[in-house]
């Protein structure tokens, strides 16, 4: 890579400043103040950009160090050559990070180009801004050599950084973290932890036989407490079981003291009874005999009083009724048969006077008739002389038509050969003629009526006579029949005193009829009466028997006539047996309470010994009571125990609980403690194989290296073979020998370190490029030498020219080139 | 008759070790709704019995929760009878303060005791069942077994919480020796203790199970989780394993032979997980292994956070053994070429393991690559 020329729009102290660069050395001898680093530092920025844009200190901070003083645009440009071509490169920082312009140009054309991006300097120098900085910048300030980094390293290695060897110190500081942070030595280090508390977790796990017998301890005393409550139990219960047993002798007692009382109520009652039962005198009589004796003496009294007003009827009336039938009572079928008699007597007289009516009647149409008949037959002559002449012309008319009529009736078919024509007209004529001929024959019928008449009347006369005398005959025998009916009831009536009359023999047979149905009854109940009396008699009798053998029986010190005193005795023998009866029922009670009460209680049957008193009873009770209060409050006691047993025991649990977490939680923490250490052995040797490998590595062009160095550093000391007094390590850390020992070179004087540096430096550029190598900036490198070396350095200088481009700053005159 | 054989619950279990606090609250209340899921669906089955073959909790202090929960389970079916034998992990019954206090044991839950102790389970179907039990530990494990005396006329089934050995003759507490139990006249010998379920033949005559736990817990409880339904009848006893955990944990171990980068390993793992079908539900270990170049580098970080929104908890472990092929180093002019040289030297003068070589050279290649391996 070749410079070509740079263009300073604002930057820091310089402003429109213009540099041409030439091949090798590039010579800027200005004063101080002028602004040598600060075009050292352009150059820098517009390969790598500003630095520490987030940072707030003056001198880390490249926007804030290098913002222009007079204002204007931030930036500039740079033309340079890279693998055979040219660029312009144009940057203006802006005012912020975001307001940045980046770009750069094909020289030539003045076409964007996009061979590099903003990170020019990582691209064309294949290192970073550190290890620019490190290696071709170089800073008269500082310029002790203080080791390569792995940009470096790498870059030295093989022309061209790889990989694994720049990530090899990224890789040593991980090892290094990761040993730092899991060290088993140092106190914060992880593996060192994990031992603790396994060392912890070790003494508070040995503690388990501690837990364990503990446990053993309170389930020990658990078990006694149970054992004690399982005892005061049992006790309890005994008592309890004694308490019932009291109870029971209680109940005993109470029913012995029961049992008493029941046989004293039979034995009062039994005496009550005895009592109620001598007042009857030995005989207890049924409530149903006192009822029967009492029914008995009230029928017997009833029977009494009937007999002596006993009624006699209506004997007067029977008599004067027996007057009318001294001859017999008539049967009521034969007086209905007179009063049938009587009846038809009644109608045969109505028959009678009608028969004569009808004769009467029948004499008149004779006498009529006769008379009709003569009229008539005077009135027949006349008539049949005038209408004997009159129908004789209408014939005669009748039967011309009629013979006109046939005539045409047989002609017409014959002459016109159609007779239907005609046919009405013949049937008109004939029909006329006929009706003409009938008067005639009707008139011959009525000339005949005035005959028929008079022979009708007569026929009719006849019939008239013929039954006058059969209602003659009918009235003879009804008369006869009259007679006869009249006569059989008159002598009726006389068997009973009366005599036959037309109008009133009816109501004598009545009156008969109902006499006799009197006197009837009344003999009947004549009859009765007398049966029911003397029934009444022997009824009487024989209830006196009983009455009299039932107050003997029952031993009634009453005369059977004393319907009274007999009714007043049953009385009170009622109310007695009823008051007998209560008793008796009392007393069966109380003997069917006292065997109920034995049967329930069959121990009373056997009772043997002395039963306790109440008194003992209760001072016993009382003080089982109390035994109890006792028992419980100590039940309570062991319940309160065993609670607080069983609390120790979950705490106990607790602990074995934690202790077995522990355990487990030791032996997790062994296992991986066990895989941490292994993973941190082989880390470890991971760190010194990596370290080992590294060093070989480097070895390889470590040589070279060395060579270069010893080489510059002649050219600086100007004194032959110099560099033997050097060694390189494989970090290519260098040590000078003094005395037969190797001094690191920090122990080196500021001029000797400063030395030093720019020959380490060059020697690493030597290794670092082959081809093209970035621009070796020097800004006043020689501050610290003297005059001695200072010849040297020029030498140095002009030496290295010959293959860098080298910009030069100084601003001593004496340091210059010229 | 049908019966659930069940077994390390493990209620209150902290299941902290993989994760943080709110899913380790949420794995313990889903442990809890498991085991009353489980007697509901003995309820609907029919189920009559319910053997808890031991350790129903983890700790020796039950949670109020546990506690009320499981009480209300049993006290809820009372027409189901559970067999509670309490195992290593159930140091005192949970009925301790209860009792304590004057309270009742539920009429259906059935308890053990250090010495055998038998029940008559009659089935509404008639047929009766012997269930015998004892509760292990380090005063009668060694001789249990002889003391056990069973009706061979009967169905027999036997409770037990302990480590199967093969032998008799074992010592130690919660060991139990299959051959003491062998021609004793045991129809099913219902274990608790061993995590995974197991049913192998005990005898011409019977079998014995482990139910394992109904869920897993970690990553050494892999696979189906549940409980046995027994159905049993006069003649035998037929189990059957139902799996019935809400969440399966599976360790998946994936093959990364080849791969270089993360991405790929990532593609090995989608291949892998969609090859098992595995639920997003579930709790899934990768582990990445085979033979890989010193170039490979697996970011196991990366990778999990990925991967770790499919699943309801995922790690992923780097098992991998780098294979470092020297000869492609002899030749090369880098850093890493005199490092990979170097350590070859040593593995072959004997300062280096293989496996310690393969590390360093895995590590110092990532490291010089500029990656923040040890970040």
């Amino acid at each position: 890579m070749r410079l070509i020329r740079l263009h300073v729009e604002n930057f820091g102290c310089l402003s429109n400043y213009d540099l041409d660069f030439q091949e090798g050395l590039n010579s800027v001898l200005q004063e101080n103040g002028w602004g040598k680093s600060t075009l050292a530092a352009f150059l820098r920025v517009m390969f790598y950009g500003l630095e520490g844009e987030r940072k707030r200190g003056y001198s880390e901070n490249d926007r804030l160090k290098y913002k222009p003083w007079n204002g204007g645009s931030f930036g500039g440009s740079l033309e340079f050559e890279a693998g055979g071509k040219r660029y312009l490169v144009t940057r203006d920082f802006g005012e912020k990070d975001k307001d940045a312009f980046f770009r750069l140009q094909d020289a030539t054309t003045l076409l964007d180009s996009s061979d590099h991006s903003e990170k020019l300097g990582e691209e064309l120098f294949g290192i970073d801004r550190e290890s620019y900085e490190k290696t071709s910048f170089i800073d008269g300030a500082d310029l002790r050599y203080r080791g390569i980094n792995a940009v470096i390293g790498s870059k030295v290695g093989s022309g061209s950084p790889t990989d694994d060897f720049s990530n090899y110190d990224a890789a040593q500081e991980r090892i290094k973290n990761y040993l730092n942070a899991n060290s088993p030595k140092k106190k914060t280090g992880e593996l060192y932890k994990l031992y603790e508390e396994i060392q912890e977790l070790t003494r508070d796990t040995r503690n388990q036989g501690l837990v364990e017998e503990r446990i053993e301890g309170i389930k020990n005393r658990q078990e006694q407490e149970r054992e004690k409550q399982k005892a005061l139990k049992e006790r309890k219960e005994s008592l309890q079981k004694e308490l019932a047993g009291l109870a029971r002798e209680r109940n005993k007692l109470m029913n012995a003291n029961r049992k008493k009382d029941l046989e004293a109520e039979v034995r009062r009652r039994r005496e009550a009874v005895r009592e109620l039962e001598s007042g009857f005198g030995g005989t207890i009589p049924t409530r149903e005999e006192l009822r029967a004796l009492n029914e008995k003496t009230r029928k017997a009294r009833e029977q009494m009083l009937r007999l002596s007003g006993y009624d006699d009827g209506d004997q007067e009336r029977q008599k004067r009724l027996a007057s009318y039938f001294r001859n017999g009572v008539p049967g009521e079928i034969e007086i209905q048969a007179q009063i049938e008699t009587c009846n038809e007597v009644q109608d045969l007289l109505q028959k009678a006077a009608h028969l004569e009516e009808q004769a009467k009647r029948e004499e008149g149409k004779i006498e009529e008739s006769a008379a009709e008949r003569g009229r008539i037959e005077a009135m027949l002559g006349l008539e049949r002389a005038r209408k004997a002449k009159a129908k004789r012309s209408l014939h005669l008319l009748g039967g011309l038509l009629l013979f006109l009529g046939l005539l045409i009736g047989a002609m017409v078919p014959i002459l016109h050969g159609n007779a239907l024509l005609f046919l009405p007209a013949v049937i008109l004529i004939a029909t006329s003629g006929v009706l003409l001929i009938s008067p005639y024959v009707r008139g011959m019928a009525k000339e005949d009526t005035p005959i028929g008449e008079a022979d009708l009347i007569l026929r009719q006369e006849r019939q008239a006579k013929d039954l006058l005398e059969s209602t003659e005959r009918d009235l003879e025998t009804t008369y006869v029949r009259i007679h006869d009916a009249e006569e059989e009831i008159g002598r009726f009536l006389t068997n009973y005193g009366f005599s036959y009359h037309r109008e009133n023999s009816e109501n004598l047979l009545y009156e008969i009829k109902n006499k006799a149905k009197e006197y009837s009854e009344l003999c009947l109940e004549s009859e009765a009466r007398e049966k029911t009396r003397r029934e009444l008699e022997t009824e009487t009798e024989k209830q006196r028997a009983e009455i009299s053998a039932d107050l003997a029986r029952l031993r009634i010190p009453v005369s059977f006539e004393d319907y009274e005193g007999i009714k007043n005795w049953v009385e009170n023998a009622m109310q007695s047996l009823t008051a007998y009866e209560k008793e008796q029922g009392e007393e069966a009670a109380a003997i069917k309470a006292e065997n109920s009460f034995l049967r329930e209680h069959p121990e009373l049957e056997v009772m043997e010994g002395e039963l306790p008193t109440e008194e003992t009873l209760q001072r016993r009770e009382r003080e089982i009571e109390k035994s109890l209060t006792e028992l419980s409050r100590e039940e309570e006691a062991t319940y309160e125990s065993l609670s607080n047993f069983k609390r120790s025991l979950d705490e106990a649990y607790d602990n074995a609980e934690n202790l077995r977490a522990e355990k487990e939680r030791l032996e997790e923490l062994k296992d991986r403690y066990g895989r941490e250490e292994g993973k941190y052995r082989i880390v470890e040797k991971t760190q010194s194989f990596l370290k080992v490998a590294k060093e070989q590595y480097t070895s390889a062009f470590m040589q070279p290296m060395k060579m270069a160095f010893d080489r510059y550093y002649e050219l600086m000391t100007g004194r032959e073979n110099a560099g033997s007094e050097f060694q390189m390590d494989a970090n290519l850390n260098i040590s000078r020998k003094e005395e037969g020992r190797f001094h690191d070179i920090e122990a080196q004087s500021a001029g000797y370190a400063d030395v030093i540096g720019l020959c380490i430096r060059l020697s690493l550029l030597d290794a670092m490029y082959e081809k093209e190598s970035p621009l070796v900036i020097m800004d006043d490198p020689f501050t610290n030498l003297d005059e001695k070396h200072l010849f040297g350095a020029k030498k140095f200088l002009r030496k290295i020219s010959e293959k860098y481009q080298i910009l030069y700053l100084t601003c001593h005159e004496t340091r210059s080139l010229s | 008759m049908k019966i659930i054989h069940t077994a390390d619950v493990h209620l209150d279990s902290k299941l902290n070790r993989h994760l943080d606090e709110r899913r380790a609250k949420e794995r313990r209340d889903e442990l809890l709704v498991t085991f009353q899921r489980m007697v509901e669906f003995g309820d609907q089955e029919g189920v009559e019995a319910i053997l808890i073959a031991g350790d129903l909790f983890d700790v020796a202090k039950v949670s109020a929760t546990a506690r009320g929960s499981v009480l209300a389970a049993i006290q809820n079916h009372p027409w189901i009878t559970f067999y509670y034998l309490r195992g290593n992990h159930d140091a005192e019954s949970f009925l301790g303060g209860v009792l304590d206090k004057g309270g009742q044991v539920p009429e259906n839950l059935r308890l053990f005791e250090e010495s055998w102790t038998t029940y008559e389970q009659r089935g509404s179907d008639g047929v009766a069942l012997m269930i015998t039990g004892a509760e292990l530990n380090e005063k009668n494990g060694g001789a249990l077994s002889a003391s056990l005396l069973l009706d061979p006329s009967k169905t027999n089934i036997v409770m037990l919480h302990g480590q199967e050995t093969k032998t008799a003759g074992q010592k130690e507490a919660e060991v139990i020796p299959l051959n003491a139990f062998r021609n004793r006249g045991i129809d099913y010998l219902a274990l608790g203790h061993v995590h995974a379920p197991k049913l192998e033949r005990l005898d011409a005559r019977g079998v014995y199970a482990y139910a394992g736990c109904l869920e897993g817990r970690g990553f050494d409880e892999c696979g189906p989780r549940g409980f046995y339904l027994l159905d049993v009848s006069e003649a035998k006893i037929k189990a059957e394993f139902i799996p019935f955990a809400r969440r399966s944990i599976w360790e998946i171990r994936v093959d990364v032979t080849g791969c270089v980068t993360s991405e790929d390993a990532l593609a090995a793992i989608r291949d892998a997980v969609a090859q098992k079908e595995i639920p997003a539900k579930d709790l899934v270990k990768v582990i990445l292994t085979g033979d890989t170049s010193t170039e490979a580098f697996f970011d196991v970080g990366y990778l999990r956070k990925v991967l770790e929104e499919e699943f309801y908890y995922l790690k992923i472990e780097d098992d991998t053994h780098p294979i470092t092929d020297y000869e492609s180093y002899e030749l090369d002019a880098s850093l890493r070429g005199e490092y990979v040289r170097l350590i070859q030297k040593a593995v072959e003068e004997g300062k280096l393991t293989r496996e310690e070589a393969a590390e360093m050279i895995r590590l110092g290649i990532r490291l010089l690559d500029g990656e923040e391996v040890l970040a």
